[in-house]
């Protein structure tokens, strides 16, 4: 085989049978053998440093960014914990007066909201940002700057909007939020709104990260780790993120809908104008119930992982535990309605949904099964970890068992909003989510700290918290089984509840005594570090265990196996000598490997961003809009709003910027090319993704306006006529074509030439039209007499309306963004992603445009 | 050089899981448009068949071997999904 470069290219796109042409005898060259030229990782460490002191708010990699996260999240689990424990002291007793019963409707609606948005989800996503780089090999995840937006984003509005429960202003309606009673009419203050504006920011931050992380897994991943070798975690998290980008925008949807109710009195729940109070129920629990999974199924990824280490052998059943993450994903969509069993349904309905109860428990059993079989099939350490691993399995499964009793509809009717549910929730949630994150603490402790935690102080933590939890929670099914409502302050004394919830108090007391003893000993051996960790404790097998500095792995290695480390005795070395790709940086910048989705073959070299204070700056500015927005200081809202948007903007000015260099080496003289547009880009797929996040919003949006209309289709009325309908048609049609157009005089101007006004100005042609048409199609609706506030169908069709116009002025302001780079000189031919992505904005803006206009006008039609 | 290949067929239990979706969603639109109606019942019972129809297709298209390969679970797995949707416009 020659050695040349030129060759090795040549010879990387004739290969016939992989994904992309690369060559898979290429991969015969590593590990290399000649030695490395002195200074290179000196260059590396020197590339990818951070800022110190204040700059730390400046920095995007995953090592600060995701543990910034973890611990963020873990301080609002603490708090949350908090309050649980003054509900706790509350009911220990009958007719306590520790928390007036306000104040005790802001404790249980926050204990839920917090858990839930604030800790749940942000804790996976974050332990995913952190922990995805390593194990994939990769530098760092494809958009660094993104996360970093997406935790501070995040942090700032979180702690904003916990501080509310300090001025009374907390919401109050339980953390689903259900109208009527949330409805201005019975829920006048602000505090429903902190829930509904306060919240906007996490949902913005939980897509950011669910897009960065299916980019991430699909397209960051060392090379020949094909989909069979992924580990189970990018697994996992691949199917959480996809979960979140189909279950989000149902709950974005549904905020935005009660909060434009409240604040425009736009009837989407109020049953005497069309509107149908249950419409929120859906809307809330197409996203809640997948919710729990998308909560559970990270924390059965980790769980995996561990349960193989713990065992000291392979996971059993590898491939079948995928197929299970997978299968539940999907079913965990077919179950929401199942807490609506006492809404009173149609009966048939109520049995669909009861069968799907049933049927998601088939896929978790098979995950719980992989796992027994695994660790019997090992030798098991009984470490802390392993404990939290086994203890999370004996919990999760009593919590699905009562789970299969509530899926079952007239049981339900009995036990609906009792502490039985509670009691099951619990069960579920700290057993497939709490006590895998207290495992993972201790098992991927050694990657960030100097220190290992005391193995010792960990089993009295389990004992403690296991323990803790069944003597909270066990009781509460009886205490619901004789009827006790959850959600009410208190409750009579001689009613047999006394002693029971007073023994449910005191385990509450016995978890916390194991939380503060893992803060005790976290405080006195936990000591952050990038460079000097503790190691490889349990004694794992992924690559999360290499050695790793601030820019990950020194080279990024041949993946062979599931487990490489304990497969290949040699790697940790090889790969610390730069015997493997990338063991410098080709361009002198930050930059990491991007491969091919299935069979991971390498593909080109991005080009990473730097630290940077805009990311920052533009989520400060993103909490402040949305607070801003909840106290009603409109003026300061809007001038957030216009900050958060010029820092963004600002942001991405520095990225998409043409380089001399148009090829690098990535090891072994295999040269790829240096960033590229379409299909191949991970920009293509980010973008992909978020269409499908707006996609899902103007899908449940139809969906709204479909429920209403056949719950109340007396109030309709007819749509304007035809021929305004074909000429908005008409318009959103030559918007496409401009999108279209605009890419194609662009790759029409000869190599690294300037193209002229064309391109960027079709895009504007295209915007604007996409704005003609808006306009028309909403003053078309006005002038054949609907209003927003007279029904349900006024409503909804102007709710999609302005979705519509919300998307072609974001499109509008893209294509200004482009003209600017265009006069600048950044437009150059014959590609450039900056314009790859506007247009193709503009054109699934045209086809959001279509599908608006198309379905309210022509169905039920006139 | 197959150890670099991908050779599990993901797309097959991944459409057969759609297709559970799909007769799911069909049959809940179904009776929720229909509300106690022995028709919402009779179309569950309908539609059944082309999901079932469905899956028997993806088996022959993926040339699945046996219900013990990740493609024939998959198909499995759904085809339960499916019998358990039908059962309550049967019995319920």
């Amino acid at each position: 085989m020659s050695t040349g470069p030129l060759d090795r290219t040549q010879g990387a796109m004739e290969g016939r049978t992989s994904e992309t042409g690369f060559d898979h005898e290429l991969y015969r060259l590593f590990p290399t053998h000649r030695p490395r030229p002195e200074g290179e990782v000196e260059e590396l460490e020197k590339i990818w440093d951070n800022p110190k002191g204040w700059g730390l708010l400046t920095v995007v990699n995953n090592n600060y960014i995701g543990f910034f996260y973890v611990a963020a999240a873990f301080l609002f689990f603490l708090l949350a914990g908090i309050l649980a424990l003054g509900m706790r002291v509350q009911l220990a007793a009958p007719m306590q007066e520790f928390l007036p019963p306000d104040t005790y409707n802001q404790f249980f609606t926050m204990h839920g909201t917090v858990m839930m948005f604030l800790f749940a989800v942000p804790m996976v996503e974050a332990i995913g940002i952190m922990l995805l780089p390593q194990m994939l090999a990769a530098r760092d995840l494809p958009f660094p700057r993104l996360s970093a937006f997406a935790f501070w984003a995040y942090f700032v509005g979180g702690l904003c909007f916990f501080a509310s429960i300090f001025v009374g202003l907390a919401p109050d309606g339980g953390w689903f939020m259900y109208p009527p009673l949330t409805s201005i009419a019975y829920s006048p203050e602000i505090n429903t709104d902190f829930y509904l504006l306060g919240i906007g920011f996490i949902e913005i931050s939980a897509i950011a990260g669910a897009i960065e992380i299916i980019v991430g897994v699909l397209r960051t991943r060392a090379p020949g780790m094909t989909l069979d070798r992924m580990p189970m975690f990018a697994w996992a998290m691949l199917v959480f993120a996809v979960m979140i980008v189909i279950a989000f925008p149902s709950i974005i949807l549904g905020t935005l809908l009660l909060e434009l109710e409240r604040a425009f009195n736009w009837p989407f729940f109020d049953p005497t104008r069309g509107g149908d109070p249950l419409l929120w129920q859906h809307l809330f629990w197409f996203f809640g119930h997948p919710e729990v999974y998308i909560i559970f199924l990270p924390a059965a990824g980790l769980m995996s992982m561990m349960v193989a280490t713990i065992a000291r052998t392979e996971l059993v059943g590898y491939r079948l535990n995928v197929l299970a993450l997978v299968a539940t994903g999907f079913i965990s969509f077919g179950v929401w309605a199942h807490h609506m069993f006492a809404t009173g349904m149609p009966r048939v309905s109520t049995g669909y949904f009861s069968a799907a109860s049933m049927a998601v428990s088939l896929p978790a059993g098979i995950q719980v099964f992989c796992w027994i079989a695994t660790l019997a099939a090992g030798k098991i350490r009984w470490s802390t970890p392993a404990l939290f691993v086994v203890g999370s399995i004996m919990i999760f499964v009593m919590g699905g068992l009562s789970g299969v009793m509530v899926g079952m509809v007239p049981f339900d009717w009995q036990a609906h909003d009792t502490y039985f549910i509670v009691a099951h929730l619990h069960y579920v949630l700290l057993g497939g989510m709490v006590f895998p994150m207290f495992a993972a603490f201790y098992y991927w402790n050694g990657m960030t700290s100097r220190n290992a935690l005391s193995e010792r102080l960990g089993k009295w933590v389990f004992w403690l918290m296991f323990t803790g939890l069944h003597i909270t929670f066990l009781p509460m099914h009886l205490t619901g089984l004789m009827g006790m409502p959850r959600r009410v302050y208190t409750y009579l004394p001689d009613r047999g509840l006394d002693l029971l919830n007073l023994v449910s108090t005191i385990g509450a007391f016995v978890i916390a005594a194991g939380v503060l003893l893992f803060l005790i000993d976290l405080a006195r051996r936990f000591r952050f570090t990038t460079d000097q960790d503790a190691g490889n404790t349990y004694g794992g097998g992924t690559l999360e265990w290499l050695p790793t500095r601030m820019y990950s792995t020194r080279s990024i290695p041949l993946v062979k196996s599931r487990e490489p480390l304990w497969d290949d005795p040699h790697i940790c070395d090889d790969v610390k000598e730069g015997r493997y790709f990338l063991p410098n940086s080709a361009t002198g910048l930050r930059e990491t490997i991007i491969t091919s989705p299935i069979n991971a073959e390498p593909q080109y070299l991005q080009l990473m961003p730097g630290p940077s204070p805009w990311p920052v700056s533009a989520a400060v500015f993103t909490a402040a809009f949305f607070l801003a927005l909840t106290v009603q200081a409109y003026a300061f809202s809007a001038f957030a709003g216009v900050v958060a948007l010029a820092c963004v903007l600002r942001w991405l000015w520095e990225t998409d910027r043409p380089i001399q260099q148009q090829t690098a080496d990535i090891g072994a003289g295999i040269v790829v090319p240096i960033g590229i547009t379409g299909p191949s880009g991970h920009g293509w797929w980010a973008l992909n993704t978020l269409i499908v996040v707006m996609g899902m919003i103007v899908f449940m949006a139809i969906f709204s306006y479909l429920y209403l209309y056949g719950i109340n289709p007396d109030v309709w009325i007819a749509p304007p006529g035809l021929a305004q309908t074909a000429g908005i048609v008409m318009c959103l049609l030559l918007a496409l074509g401009s999108a279209w157009l605009s890419r194609r005089i662009l790759a029409s101007k000869p190599k690294a030439t300037f193209p002229g006004q064309g391109p960027w100005l079709m895009a504007a042609v295209g915007a604007c039209l996409l704005g003609g048409a808006i306009w028309w199609d909403w003053t078309g609706w006005s002038g054949a007499g609907l209003d927003p506030t007279a029904s349900g169908q006024g409503a909804t069709v102007f709710a999609l309306l302005a979705f519509q116009a919300c998307t072609a002025v974001i499109a509008a302001i893209m294509a200004l963004y482009l003209g600017y780079r265009s006069g600048r000189g950044l437009l150059v031919a014959p590609a450039s992603v900056t314009l790859d992505i506007v247009v193709r904005f503009i054109g699934y803006a045209a086809l959001q445009g279509l599908a608006v206009a198309l379905v309210v006008r022509l169905f039920p039609g006139g | 050089m197959r150890e670099y290949r991908n050779d599990i067929d993901w797309l097959t239990p991944t459409l057969a899981l759609c297709a559970w979706a799909a007769h799911f969603l069909l049959l809940w639109a179904a009776s929720s448009v229909l509300p106690d109606q022995p028709a919402a019942r009779w179309i569950a019972a309908i539609l059944t068949l082309p999901a079932l129809g469905t899956l028997w297709w993806l088996w022959r298209r993926g040339a699945v071997a046996s219900w013990a390969s990740i493609p024939g679970l998959g198909i499995a797995i759904s085809a339960t999904g499916i019998l358990f949707s039908l059962l309550p416009a049967i019995v319920g």
